[in-house]
């Protein structure tokens, strides 16, 4: 089943003569318990796509469904509830509320979305079982390090069952050891707490994680890799080679 | 160079910081227009009483410096920490600390520079103002003019400056020579969160209510009626309870709230409560010493209008018991025709009316009366009912009926107590061969004049004055002018020589006046300069501490915005409306703004409630004070309010671009 539909999807800037095509019609589907991961250089338009998946930013013309739901022709009271039931968020910068603890962090969006006030706490432990971080639930984020960071990020996420989690670049932040457990965190996410994932990246090595990748180029999809049944070193190396030809540099982007 | 950047920087924080540079010129402006209508011989000349003004004006205007030192080095402070970045920048780049601290200084000054050169322009125009309302008070005839004196307010007004310039540029400078290169790249970063534990708040918490229930008792017990002197060890002891309470609770109540909170599911993980909670109790931490500061000086502010308020009803009613009466004098009825004849000179006459004072052999209520309730002169005195029905009619006050087997007490609020004390024993009085039985007893709209030395008066029929003894003869003369303070001494001159005697036992020699003389117009002008000088020092010092507290409050929220424009999109993110959002601001600004003035609005209603036991009898009711209490919170809330759209708006403003 398609949990995304995005159809001739274009994002212009500017006027005139002087018009950026940061999405240039743009057209992909993402199915129910699938882990994409979009990759493409700096300027690539990735973050526009990602964002106005997000219902964040607005489309120039394309239309976007998610669960049926055409976003295009919503309005911003319409989008804030879309987000709240139906969308999930885990960033490069984790976006933790420095104030509240990271058990607060993750019932926030329980919270918002009107969740049975008794059932919140037993959610949140729940949920933080599965991830790893059920430790360190009454600290607060500037006592934890960042890989712990994100998991609570992935956990508040994750803790509304929402249909679609987007993650921008959630290893940005991270060395390389945790950047490794997130990204099994993530796995973990999609195969077996089922989770819909959308990642934004543009490390080959996160995208190894997912099962498909996506290649943009100005604004168009450039190229389409499948993991299937290859292994995830196969799939990286694979992974290096489009954008080899891609012609990015590795290390800039 | 650094000058330049001086200069620029300058143009950059006035822009940044409108509201603090407005505050400081609105402060500066009041400063100013006092210290020229205080030097100003129009009003010094109105009364003999003006010249405290003066005196008055320098001692506040200090007061006002203290406030406004502290907001002017709390900002400086802020606007330091703001930029700490770009200062450890400098330092990395090679200049030298004295040069940048040269360059923040100048910057400051220039900003103070812009402030008290606008504030001159704007204070005469706003002395004009302020001048023709005392001069309207007076009933005195103006023209729009300006000030003439302007050296004296200059000069004082400069010195002000400088006074509070130099102090706060000092702290400034030692505060920069502290800091290293490393403190001001990372000064941003540096992070309050320090936990107190909960024990420890809930414990001070519990002391703050301890200190201030006590504080406002022993206040309380202090102030517990008219004459009675309180102790002013007390009254001193009971404000140091109360500046420590007023601290300990803003220390303790946020980690207090806090902690009831998140025991409470149901409260904790309602709507936006967590957030806003969260935010708040954080807020606080950093910033509680100040906030300290700032409910004291709500607390100050409350009261001084409280106060002001309370003390003009005060005169009117005063005015009414004293001198309801155009002219009143008590002398010999042969002395009167002078009297009225140097009236007429210069005075229109409505009405002219004489009655006498009457008494007996036997003082039946003072010397049933309490010691404490019985006045010098210790006589009954008894008025003809005619005489006090046109006494009531000259005070626009309907008249009384009695029969002839009646009488009426009209006592004064303060004798009141004591004369309903002793009701029984005066049902029945007997005069001559007739029994009078007592009417009623009225404490409203009580003349002290109507019987010199004494808190009460006995109305009795006509006919029954003839079994007592004539005393006193009184005048009354109602003019069409209104009387002036000058006449009151005019008509002193008139009077008989004093009457002196030599105490045979002790050689003294007593002297008595001959006569008592109240013109209207001599206690309306000295009412009036009192009431203008309180009301208006007061009320200056209410206006400066209400800005101060809310510019601070709301350049606190402005740098909340800025600071944590971040969470707000998170909270987009997670699914908050923009409207939402807002909704969420408003509460968390409300809570922030109300937070230093629970409180003080508490203190305020308790010590009003204090100092009524006092003014209670010169007041219309015994619960006049509700009123004040309520004029003054809404005087205050009305300025406040202002600041907290302004921090509204300009958060909106932060979140949306």
């Amino acid at each position: 089943m398609e949990i995304l539909k995005v159809s001739n999807l274009k994002k212009y800037y500017g006027c005139n003569n002087n018009i950026t095509k940061a999405l240039n019609n743009i057209s992909f589907t993402v199915s129910d318990n699938e882990f994409l991961a979009i990759m493409g250089s700096s300027g690539s338009g990735k973050t526009t796509l990602l964002n106005t998946i997000a219902t964040i930013d607005t489309v120039t013309s394309g239309n976007i469904i998610i669960n049926g739901v055409d976003i295009t022709n919503l309005n911003e009271e319409e989008l804030s509830n879309f987000r709240k039931d139906k969308l999930g968020f885990v960033f490069q910068d984790f976006n933790l509320l420095d104030t509240l603890t990271i058990r607060e962090n993750i019932a926030l969006s329980l919270i918002i979305n009107k969740e049975d006030k008794n059932k919140i706490d037993k959610l949140v432990d729940d949920i933080s079982r599965k991830l790893g971080i059920e430790e360190i639930l009454e600290k607060y984020p500037y006592e934890v390090s960042g890989g712990q960071k994100q998991r609570c990020a992935s956990a508040r996420a994750l803790i509304n069952n929402p249909k679609l989690i987007l993650a921008d670049e959630p290893t940005g932040a991270l060395d390389s050891k945790n950047a490794r457990i997130l990204l099994e965190t993530f796995k973990e996410m999609n195969e077996k707490l089922k989770a819909t994932i959308l990642m934004v990246t543009h490390d080959a090595y996160s995208a190894s994680y997912a099962g498909r990748v996506l290649f943009i180029k100005d604004g168009k999809i450039f190229n389409e890799l499948v993991k299937g049944e290859k292994s995830r070193k196969d799939f990286y190396d694979e992974i290096i080679e489009v954008l080899t030809l891609l012609g990015g540099d590795l290390n800039k982007c | 160079m650094l000058r330049k950047l001086g200069y620029a920087n300058a143009k950059k924080s006035l822009k940044d910081y409108l509201i603090y540079v407005v505050t400081v010129t609105i402060a500066f402006t009041l400063m100013f227009s006092f210290n020229l209508i205080s030097n100003s011989k129009d009003i010094l000349d109105l009364s003999s009483m003006m010249e405290n003004f003066k005196y008055v004006m320098i001692f506040v205007s200090l007061i006002v410096c203290f406030v406004l030192g502290f907001l002017i080095n709390y900002m400086i402070k802020y606007i330091f920490k703001r930029r700490s970045k770009e200062f450890g920048l400098y330092l990395l780049l090679g200049i030298k600390k004295k040069d940048i601290t040269k360059m923040f200084i100048f910057e400051n000054l220039i900003l103070g520079f812009i402030s008290l050169i606008l504030s001159f322009f704007l204070g005469i125009i706003l002395s004009t103002f302020i001048s023709s309302i005392i001069l309207n008070v007076f009933n005195a005839p103006y023209l729009v003019k300006l000030p003439t004196n302007y050296l004296i307010p200059i000069l004082l007004s400069l010195g002000y400056f400088f006074i509070i310039y130099l102090v706060v540029l000092l702290l400034t400078k030692r505060r920069i020579k502290r800091l290293h290169i490393h403190d001001l790249l990372y000064y941003n970063a540096k992070n309050e969160h320090n936990k107190t534990s909960k024990v420890k708040s809930i414990i001070f918490f519990i002391l703050s209510l301890v200190l201030i229930i006590g504080g406002l008792i022993i206040f309380n017990q202090e102030f517990v009626g008219v004459g009675i002197e309180p102790n002013i060890t007390h009254v001193f002891l009971a404000v140091i309870f109360l500046i420590l309470g007023i601290y300990l609770f803003i220390f303790s109540f946020a980690d207090t709230l806090l902690s009831f909170f998140l025991k409470h599911k149901g409260i904790k993980y309602k709507k936006d409560n967590l957030f806003v909670i969260r935010q708040f109790s954080a807020k606080v931490k950093t910033m509680k010493l100040s906030l300290g500061t700032l409910s004291l000086l709500i607390t100050l502010t409350l009261v001084a209008i409280t106060f002001s308020t309370m003390f003009n009803a005060i005169f009117d009613i005063q005015l009414d018991t004293t001198a309801p009466y155009d002219i009143t004098i008590i002398d010999d009825e042969e002395n009167f025709a002078k009297y009225i004849d140097y009236v007429k000179q210069d005075y229109k006459i409505n009405e002219i009316f004489t009655y006498h004072e009457y008494f007996r052999d036997v003082n039946v209520i003072n010397d049933n009366l309490d010691e404490n309730y019985q006045g010098w002169r210790g006589e009954d005195t008894y008025i003809k009912l005619s005489d006090y029905n046109k006494l009531l009619e000259l005070k626009n006050r309907p008249p009384i009926t009695l029969s002839s087997f009646e009488y009426y007490i009209h006592t004064s609020s303060s004798v009141y107590d004591g004369v309903m004390a002793i009701k029984d024993k005066i049902k029945t009085i007997d005069i001559g061969a007739k029994t009078l039985t007592l009417k009623d007893i009225n404490n409203q709209y009580y003349t002290s004049s109507w019987s010199y030395g004494n808190g009460f008066i006995i109305v009795v029929p006509d006919e029954v004055v003839n079994n007592l003894t004539k005393g006193t003869d009184a005048l009354i003369i109602d003019t069409f002018e209104e009387t002036t303070e000058q006449l009151n001494d005019e008509l002193l001159q008139l009077r008989d020589p004093d009457m002196c005697q030599v105490d045979e036992n002790d050689n003294i020699t007593y002297c008595y006046a001959s006569a008592n003389i109240y013109v209207k117009g001599y206690y309306l002008a000295t009412n009036k300069s009192v009431m203008t000088i309180l009301d208006f020092t007061l009320f200056y010092l209410a206006f400066i501490f209400t800005i101060v507290t809310g510019t601070i409050i709301a350049v606190q929220s402005i740098n909340d915005a800025i600071n944590y424009k971040k969470y707000y999109s998170i909270l987009n993110k997670l699914g908050l409306s923009q409207r939402e959002i807002l909704r969420t601001v408003r509460k968390q600004l409300l809570i922030y703004f109300l937070f230093p003035v629970i409180l003080p609005f508490i203190i305020n209603f308790f010590i009003t409630l204090s100092l009524n036991n006092i003014f209670a009898p010169f007041l219309a009711s015994n619960t006049a004070y509700l009123s004040f209490i309520f004029l003054s919170s809404i005087l205050f809330l009305a300025i406040y309010l202002i600041y907290y759209l302004i921090a509204y708006f300009s958060f909106k403003r932060c979140l949306e671009s």
